[in-house]
């Protein structure tokens, strides 16, 4: 029993190290075979130059199995979807890819004119607030010659760095036959590409989305940061065009960033801790400052405290595995510090000794005792989010931490009344006893009776 | 018929007569005078600086100024004979009683000044 049961741990465990180092992505297509073809060196950047366990599925005829019997846990790390044209997929249900990217996966969508209007993977998109335009509805651009042709190399257009980095704004990436979509008002989705003021989504009479409030490219990352990204056409990904301008770089950039290789903020560390002055024996005149943490001595009314956050940008993950982490440079990060309501907002700087290190430096807390709520929140369009908190009570002063009176020069008045009122009292009643005259006391003798 | 002033010279003349009688009522007005004086030092000196803050000394002086001032008047009450009362009243009982119940307000007064 026990020998089974070890056995079992450790089969869990080694699958695991497996599933560690090599990613496991699901391709899923219905594509023919020399349609498939066209995706050679998409399907090469994914299984060699990353080497994923790449697992290439087509739909056409046999189902696809994504996750385990009991919806709990994912059979692929990650999901790339090619057009369907198909309507119905065996194994695949709208629920099924919700329970995947729930469960944590990040999956990737190909859009395309050729899309049907039907399947699974639109109906997950419309969920989460992502709306592709229907069937032949192509995206043309009335700017250039040749309108079906997109090229994007305006740099407006590119809404997000740290999915796509064109700060230098030279970056040109090109779509063939596209679709667009519209979104939701939810923050939580974060537009890559929009279309120019020129491009018009239609198909003959009927538009779906005009100017700019279409969008060719479009991410979204739930609270648990797994990602999905939507790209408007599948020409990116073909052979003939995947290197034409930065289409290859834009390509592996979204792609990075849905596998959650790139863009992601490690919190190394959430701290506070209290900065307290300390009086030396030796000499009275040098204070020395020492830092206490909560649990050395909890924190009161008034107290100076530092809150620190130390955070690190995934940048890269490279070949084999291991993970590139640079500094990260923001200056609106905040810390906020409530009960119920904030009591304060104070925005994090950066140390300049430690990049890492991110601080609030020292503030006093308020004069206001009860459970106090250090949080840092941190949701930024394209970086997954940092929400870390830390509930602390703070508590009053104790009658004894109060000043005393004689320290307050206002009482120094009240004082001397109270000193005064005695000593008058004490020489009244010396007066009064010397001037007063003897009390006498009648004496009555008891008189003895006889009887 | 008496006029109002006649009976407030009339009334100033008893007192003073009065008091001129016997001492202890005088050194007893005395005293409670001054007590007055210090409680209004203690109110114009909070109005003036506009700041009430170490509120618990304000209220210790404050307060053994009244109380000082209404075991005054209660000692006095118990030595003054009005009209025929000529019955005995224990003067030093009286007395006694006045010094133990002053010495624990100085004794509350000195702890809640802190």
């Amino acid at each position: 029993m026990t020998i089974a049961c070890s056995f079992k741990r450790f089969v869990t465990f080694y699958s695991l190290f497996v599933f560690a180092i090599a990613k496991s992505v699901l391709f899923v297509h219905d594509l023919a075979d020399e349609d498939l073809n066209k995706y050679t060196v998409f399907t090469d950047y994914l299984s060699s130059e990353n080497n994923y366990d790449v697992t290439i599925v087509n739909v056409k005829n046999n189902g696809v199995k994504v996750l385990s019997d009991d919806k709990q846990t994912n059979l692929f790390d990650e999901l790339i979807f090619a057009p369907f044209t198909m309507t119905k997929i065996k194994g695949l249900t709208e629920k099924n890819i919700m329970h995947f990217y729930e469960n944590g996966g990040n999956i990737m969508v190909m859009g395309s004119p050729k899309q049907s209007n039907n399947n699974p993977v639109r109906k997950f998109l419309n969920n989460i607030g992502i709306y592709p335009s229907p069937k032949n509805y192509v995206t043309k651009d009335f700017e250039a010659d040749e309108e079906t042709t997109l090229v994007l190399n305006k740099g407006e257009l590119f809404l997000n760095n740290y999915i796509f980095n064109n700060n230098l704004r030279d970056k040109t990436v090109s779509f063939e036959e596209s679709s667009s979509c519209l979104i939701d008002t939810n923050e939580m989705i974060f537009p890559i590409i929009r279309q120019s003021d020129y491009m018009k989504n239609f198909n003959d009479e009927n538009i779906w989305a005009l100017s700019n409030q279409g969008y060719l490219a479009v991410a979204f990352q739930n609270l648990n940061n797994n990602r999905v990204s939507w790209i408007g056409s599948d020409s990116v990904f073909n052979d003939d065009s995947i290197f034409e301008q930065d289409n290859y770089d834009f390509i592996k950039s979204v792609t990075k960033w849905t596998f959650q290789e790139k863009a992601m903020l490690k919190v190394l560390s959430f701290d506070h801790y209290q900065v307290a002055n300390v009086t030396s024996d030796v000499n009275e005149d040098s204070n020395s400052e020492v830092t206490l943490s909560f649990d050395e001595e909890p924190y009161k009314v008034k107290d100076t405290v530092v809150v620190d956050l130390y955070v690190e940008l995934l940048d890269d993950v490279d070949k084999d595995g291991n993970e590139v982490y640079n500094p990260f440079e923001a200056d609106d990060i905040q810390f906020e510090l409530r009960m119920i309501d904030p009591y304060y907002r104070i925005n994090l700087s950066k140390d300049l000794n430690d990049n890492k290190r991110y601080s609030t430096g020292k503030f006093a807390l308020p004069d206001q005792f009860g459970i106090f709520t250090f949080a840092i929140k941190y949701y930024r369009k394209g970086l997954s989010y940092i929400d870390v908190k830390d509930i602390k009570a703070i508590r009053h002063f104790a009658h004894s931490e109060y000043p005393r009176s004689y320290e307050i020069r206002n009482s120094w008045v009240y004082l001397c009344t109270v000193g005064s009122v005695i000593a008058i009292w004490i020489a009244f009643v010396i007066m009064f006893i010397t001037t007063s005259k003897r009390v006498r006391t009648q004496t009555i003798s008891k008189e003895k009776k006889v009887n | 018929m008496a006029t109002l002033q006649d009976q407030l010279y009339k009334s100033v003349d008893l007192y003073k007569e009065a008091i001129n009688a016997n001492i202890s009522l005088k050194l007893i007005d005395i005293f409670s005078l001054a007590l007055v004086i210090i409680a209004s030092i203690q109110c114009i000196f909070m109005i003036v600086i506009r700041d009430s803050y170490p509120f618990n000394a304000f209220l210790a002086g404050f307060i053994i100024c009244v109380s000082q001032f209404a075991l005054n008047v209660s000692l006095r009450l118990g030595l003054v004979k009005f009209g025929d009362d000529n019955k005995y009243r224990g003067e030093r009982k009286l007395f006694v009683e006045y010094i133990i119940c002053s010495l624990v307000l100085h004794f509350i007064t000195l702890h809640y000044i802190n």
